[in-house]
C-alpha cells in the first residue's frame, strides 16, 4: 500500500472573532460603541468579578455579531446573552473547584461593601433577578423574558433573596 | 421607609457604585455623553456616532490575526522533520478554538507523521477505552458539540452506520474542545440524543485532537490495518466521499482517492 499524509482543508470552523470575518455592518459598530462599557458593567455585578467582566462583554458582542442581521432588538439580546454569559461562567468554574466567584476587586464604601458581599454570595438565579430588578429597573415581566423563566420564578427568587440578604445584613 | 424599601434601596445604591467603579480597559469604546437612558443596555442610538474608533480597532485586530497565522505557520513548517521515504504535507497552522475565542497552539501536532499515534483515554462515563489496537481498519472522527459542521457530521455518520456503510471498519468519536458555553452542552447528553452508536473518546482537553493532528473540525483520522495513518482530512465531506473511503479502507486499497470537489492543503512530494 502506497502510504500518503494528506490534510484536506476544505471548511474551517467559523466560529472566531467576528471582526477577523467580514466588516460589521455600521448599526452593530454603534451598539458595540454605545453598550460596551454598560455590558462590562452588567456583567461585573453578575459575576462579581471585574476581572472576568470584560471577557464575557466581548464574547456577548462575538454572538450578537453571529446573527445580528436576524436580531430584532439587538441590545435586548445582546442583555440576554451577558446574563447568560456570566451564569456558564459561574458554572463553570464551579465545577472546575478553582474558585466560587471572584471577590471584586474595586475599593467600596464599608456599608457597600457589606451588601455587596452579601449579593455576591447568593446563587446566580438570585443575584441575576436582584441585578435585573435594581440596576437595571427591569419590569418582573422582562425580567422572566431575559431569565426565561416564569414571572412566578422570578418573584420567588426574588422574594428569597432578599429574605437572605434581610438575615445577613441585619 | 418601610424595611423591604430600604434594603431596595441599600441594593441600588450598592449595584450603581459597583457599576460606576468598574475597571474598564482605557482603549474601549465609550457612549457619547448626550445619549441618556434608564436602561444602558436599551439605549437610544444615535445615527450620527462617530464609529472611526471601532474601525482603527478592527485594523489592529485584523494585522495581528494576520501575524499570529504567519508566525505559527512558519514554525509548524520548520519543526516538521523532513522524510524523504513518504509524502509529507504542511498542514495548517495547528490551532483549535472554542466558542469563546481561546485558541490553543499545540507544536507537537506539526510532527505528528504516520504510525498513528497511541491514544488512550476514557469514555464519558469515566471507562478505559482501548486504543484499536486490534488490526483492524479503522477511522477517528474528531467533533466538537458546538460546531456546526460537526453537528452535520455525526447524524451523516448515524445515517451511514445505519446503512452499513462500516462493514469491516471500527469508528471511534473523539469528542473535543468541551465548552459550557457551546451548543449541545454537555456533548455525552447531544451523542445519545443523535443515537450516536460508536465508542467515544471524552477529550475536552484536547489531548487525543492534538496528537491526532486535527488542525480544523470535524477532523478525520483512516487507519488501516497495520495501524498506518492513511489518510487525514477536515471538513464537511458528503455521504458519498465518505461511503467510498470506507470501503477503500476496508478492502485495504491504496488511499487517499481523488474525489471530487476535495482540494488537497499545500503538498510536498
Amino acid at each position: 500500500v502506497e502510504r500518503h499524509e494528506v490534510v484536506y482543508e476544505r471548511k474551517v470552523h467559523e466560529g472566531r472573532a467576528p471582526a477577523t470575518s467580514n466588516r460589521a455592518p455600521p448599526e452593530f459598530e454603534r451598539l458595540y460603541l454605545e453598550c460596551y462599557r454598560p455590558s462590562v458593567r452588567l456583567a461585573h455585578l453578575l459575576t462579581g468579578s471585574n476581572a472576568i467582566a470584560e471577557e464575557i462583554a466581548q464574547e456577548a458582542f462575538v454572538r450578537v455579531h453571529q446573527r445580528y442581521d436576524s436580531l430584532q432588538v439587538p441590545a435586548a439580546y445582546l442583555r440576554t446573552v451577558v446574563v447568560n454569559l456570566s451564569r456558564s461562567h459561574l458554572r463553570r468554574v464551579q465545577r472546575e473547584r478553582r474558585v466560587v466567584l471572584h471577590r471584586t476587586a474595586v475599593e467600596l464604601p464599608p456599608e457597600i461593601d457589606e451588601t455587596w458581599q452579601s449579593v455576591v454570595a447568593l446563587p446566580f438565579d438570585q443575584r441575576a433577578v436582584l441585578v435585573l430588578r435594581y440596576y437595571l429597573d427591569l419590569t418582573e415581566a422582562e425580567v422572566a423574558s431575559v431569565l426565561n423563566c416564569r414571572i412566578g420564578t422570578v418573584k420567588s427568587r426574588h422574594h428569597r433573596a432578599l429574605t437572605k440578604l434581610r438575615q445577613e445584613l441585619s | 421607609m418601610t424595611a423591604n424599601d430600604d434594603l431596595e434601596q441599600r441594593l441600588r445604591s450598592a449595584f450603581q457604585v459597583v457599576a460606576d467603579r468598574t475597571e474598564i480597559a482605557r482603549n474601549a469604546p465609550r457612549a457619547r455623553q448626550n445619549v441618556s437612558s434608564d436602561d444602558p443596555l436599551l439605549l437610544v442610538l444615535d445615527n450620527d456616532a462617530p464609529a472611526r474608533a471601532t474601525r482603527r480597532r478592527e485594523v489592529v485586530r485584523v494585522a495581528a490575526a494576520a501575524l499570529l497565522g504567519a508566525a505559527v505557520t512558519a514554525a509548524a513548517f520548520l519543526a516538521s522533520p523532513w522524510t524523504p521515504d513518504r509524502t509529507r504535507v504542511v498542514h495548517a497552522p495547528p490551532i483549535l478554538a472554542n466558542p469563546a475565542g481561546n485558541v490553543s497552539v499545540n507544536p507537537e501536532i506539526a510532527t505528528a507523521v504516520s504510525p498513528r499515534p497511541v491514544i488512550s483515554g476514557t469514555d464519558f462515563a469515566g471507562n478505559p477505552l482501548a486504543g484499536a489496537d486490534d488490526g483492524q481498519p479503522h477511522v477517528l472522527v474528531v467533533v466538537a458539540h458546538w460546531c456546526p459542521p460537526c453537528q452535520s457530521a455525526v447524524s451523516r455518520l448515524v445515517r451511514l452506520h445505519a446503512q452499513q456503510a462500516f462493514d469491516g471498519i471500527t469508528l471511534y468519536g473523539v469528542v473535543s474542545a468541551t465548552s459550557p458555553e457551546g451548543d449541545n452542552y454537555p456533548p455525552a447528553d447531544w451523542l445519545e440524543r443523535q443515537r450516536w452508536p460508536f465508542s467515544t473518546f471524552d477529550d475536552a482537553d484536547n489531548r487525543i485532537a492534538s496528537a491526532l493532528g486535527a488542525t480544523a473540525l470535524p477532523f478525520y483520522v483512516f487507519v488501516d490495518a497495520n495501524g498506518q495513518v492513511v489518510v487525514r482530512l477536515a471538513g464537511d465531506v458528503t455521504d458519498a466521499q465518505l461511503t467510498m473511503l470506507f470501503k477503500a479502507l476496508a478492502a485495504g486499497q491504496p488511499l487517499p482517492i481523488a474525489v471530487e470537489g476535495w482540494v488537497p492543503a499545500t503538498t510536498v512530494p
